[in-house]
């Protein structure tokens, strides 16, 4: 059981560092393409092997284009690239001075094409450290060099293959993926504030709880979603992505103002009634139950098995308790409003309205 | 001249591999690679960033240097466990690289290192060369970023840009003219991650000004918060406008109207222009016990759109004290 719960934790730390595992299928797609080249080449000398090696790494990084055709034309466009590359530094490796001369100038080059739409990809840089490598590369001679050329194409089509067919990146379920995530999230968290209702701790640093830490993480996953969105791979659902982006900002939204007015009650030590904290409680289980049951399917609609309830009671608690202190009527306003928009925006999700 | 970051960028570059290929051949350094490699990765857009990363990769190497070559000696003698262990790091650096810079910079030399021992060259004298060569590139990095075409994150203008965006969408919310349109606050929070993303770079940068980088820091939590404030109104307003009395109303207009004014007062403020001082919204403790003594029935319950008023006004009394707060420590600093 603690078990579960420490992988749990751990795995929720893993997504919020890298949303869909994304860069760690990466490294392991591109070890298993070394691995694989290495293998094709097993019978070859040292430096084939090396070659294919390091060609196979380093053209796998850089394809960042999002759709299956534009992945394909970035593969062929860089592939070609690389070889060039490594062929010229083959070529100039004899003379130190001419090997100057090309790394220079294609250390202006590579930074000067960033701005064909290359401004965060890493393949001009890769560009530069093959032709870098084809010079520093301890062969014996340039022609001994250039025996081990089928090495460099092994290990750029091996590459190819692995990042235009294997395992390609899906964005749109990684959207799905994240928006589930974060109603796993805001189900963990409204769930660790009952804890600390019910609890009533007095000696903890706030900024440590659980659920104080999960807005963080929320909005790791919203700025995943939002880059996702901003890729246009949504073809005709575009518009209704947009909008549901919209409603997870606001259920963020809602939620941080949900923990600030549980901060400004800690800082103020404002002691709850018994009834209240209670009903607080009741409620926060509600949501959490909420949370835990709605989910994003595959076609970007919401489902979730009929939970009802109402802020009624809460109503008539408050009704009872006669608060007159401003800051703790602010506080409870802010944490019924947030209540009540947390329901408004799940309840627009479930209803499909494409208006906030 | 106007450069675009690309063009500066690209003769950054070319000016750092010259410069290494110069001090490698005037010190005839056997291993003069590693400068030129160092110099090429370390030349990034802001000299803030080149000095964060040649911190990271610098301090990495030392480290991660030590431990490869520890792991290196202690192993038995054997190519596939070098390869087994060299394919390690090369998925810890591709994994890490663009989410954890520092260890990814780590697993990288432990890479070089488990490549070189497959070659059976690896030593204490070669992990001496990549240390010095690789301190010797930044050096080279840190000094193109400074002295040529330096490109600095201004600022001023990443914050008076985030603060029209905020006047913007307070007055698409509150303007009667501008009702009809959708209102999105995501865009808004976004842009101010882009800045938090930023603070990194801008704090590497204020290293060597003398100016308070804690102060800096609680700049940047009063402007995550007046963010947040500002979209809670938004989500708020859309939702408690229908409930609100024409008094109601008419006081709102007057806080949205101070909070547009503190707006530009701190905008004017951060371009060292001269400015009126900054105004109160209201005082909320003040408006709620009035309220209380004069209507305590509507209190009862808290009922939530019979009270929206005060939560507007609760929000916009939070974002302007943020911003006097914002005002003070800008005053502080000049």
């Amino acid at each position: 059981m603690v078990a579960n719960v420490y992988y749990s934790q751990f795995r929720n730390k893993i997504w919020s560092l890298d949303p869909g595992y994304l860069r760690l299928k990466h490294a392991a797609k591109t070890v298993l393409a070394i691995l694989f080249v290495l293998w094709l080449v097993q019978d070859e000398p040292l430096f084939t092997k090396t070659m294919a090696g390091l060609a196979c790494g380093f053209s796998m990084q850089g394809i960042d284009a999002k759709s299956f055709l534009s992945r394909l034309r970035q593969v062929i466009a860089f592939n070609l690239t690389y070889f060039s590359v490594f062929s010229l530094g083959l070529l100039v490796r004899d003379s130190a001075n001419l090997t100057t001369l090309v790394l220079i100038l294609l250390g202006f080059l590579v930074n000067y094409i960033r701005r064909f739409e290359l401004e965060n990809s890493i393949a001009p840089m890769m560009a530069w450290l093959l032709c870098f490598c084809a010079t520093i590369l301890p062969y014996g001679s340039t022609l001994q060099a250039w025996q081990h050329l089928h090495g460099l194409v092994a290990g750029l089509v091996v590459s190819a293959i692995a990042v235009a067919f294997i395992f390609p990146e899906n964005y749109p379920r990684l959207f799905v993926r994240n928006t589930n995530q974060l109603f796993h999230l805001l189900a963990a968290g409204i769930k660790d504030m009952r804890v600390f209702l019910i609890k009533r701790k007095s000696d903890f640093n706030f900024d440590r709880q659980a659920f104080v830490q999960n807005k963080i993480n929320l909005y790791h996953l919203l700025d995943s979603n939002q880059t996702i969105e901003q890729s246009f791979v949504f073809n005709d659902q575009q518009l209704l992505i947009s909008v549901v982006m919209i409603h997870q900002y606001a259920l963020a939204g809602a939620y941080g103002m949900m923990v600030e007015a549980y901060r400004v009650l800690k800082i103020h030590d404002f002691q709850l009634s018994r009834p209240l904290r209670l009903m607080l409680a009741k409620i926060n289980r509600q949501y959490a139950t909420l949370f835990s049951a709605i989910q994003m399917n595959p076609d970007y609609t919401f489902s979730s098995s009929e939970i009802q309830f109402s802020l009624q009671k809460f109503s008539e608690i408050l009704a009872q308790e006669k608060i007159t202190e401003p800051t703790m009527i602010m506080v409870l306003l802010n944490l019924k409003l947030s209540l009540t928009l947390i329901n408004q925006h799940v309840r627009a999700l479930l209803r499909g309205e494409n208006v906030p | 001249m106007y450069l675009r970051n690309t063009t500066r960028m690209a003769w950054q570059a070319a000016i750092a591999i010259s410069l290494a290929e110069m001090v490698s051949y005037i010190f005839q350094l056997e291993r003069g690679y590693w400068v030129t490699l160092a110099a090429m990765a370390l030349t990034t857009l802001t000299w803030g960033d080149s000095l964060k990363r040649s911190l990271e990769r610098v301090s990495m190497t030392i480290i991660g240097g030590f431990f490869g070559t520890l792991l290196y000696w202690l192993i038995p003698e054997n190519q596939y466990l070098i390869l087994g262990l060299l394919l390690l790091f090369v998925f810890f650096t591709v994994y890490l690289f663009q989410i954890y810079h520092l260890l990814a910079m780590f697993a990288l030399t432990g890479f070089v290192v488990f490549l070189f021992a497959l070659f059976g060259e690896w030593n204490l004298l070669l992990l001496r060369d990549r240390i010095l060569d690789t301190a010797l590139g930044a050096v080279i990095a840190l000094l193109v970023g400074r002295f040529f075409l330096t490109s600095k994150v201004d600022i001023v203008e990443l914050f008076v840009a985030h603060i029209d965006k905020i006047q913007a969408i307070l007055t698409l919310t509150f303007e009667p003219l501008h009702t009809t349109e959708i209102i999105s606050t995501q865009h808004l929070y976004s842009n101010f991650q882009m800045i938090r993303k930023n603070a990194v770079t801008i704090r590497y940068e204020m290293i060597f000004q003398h100016i308070n980088s804690r102060d800096f820091r609680l700049l940047l939590t009063q402007s995550a918060f007046c963010t947040q404030y500002v979209i809670s109104l938004v989500d708020i307003y859309t939702w408690v406008k229908p409930h609100l009395t024409a008094a109601e109303k008419k006081d709102v207009d007057l806080a949205f109207k101070t909070t547009l004014h503190n707006l530009t007062v701190l905008e004017r403020h951060l371009r060292k222009e001269a400015h009126d001082p900054a105004m109160r919204v209201v005082n909320l403790n003040e408006l709620l016990i009035k309220a209380i003594k004069s209507e305590p029935q509507r209190f009862a319950s808290l009922n939530s759109e019979a009270l929206g008023f005060y939560n507007v006004m609760y929000f916009f009394a939070r974002l302007n004290t943020r911003l006097n707060e914002i005002h003070f420590l800008l005053g502080k600093n000049q």
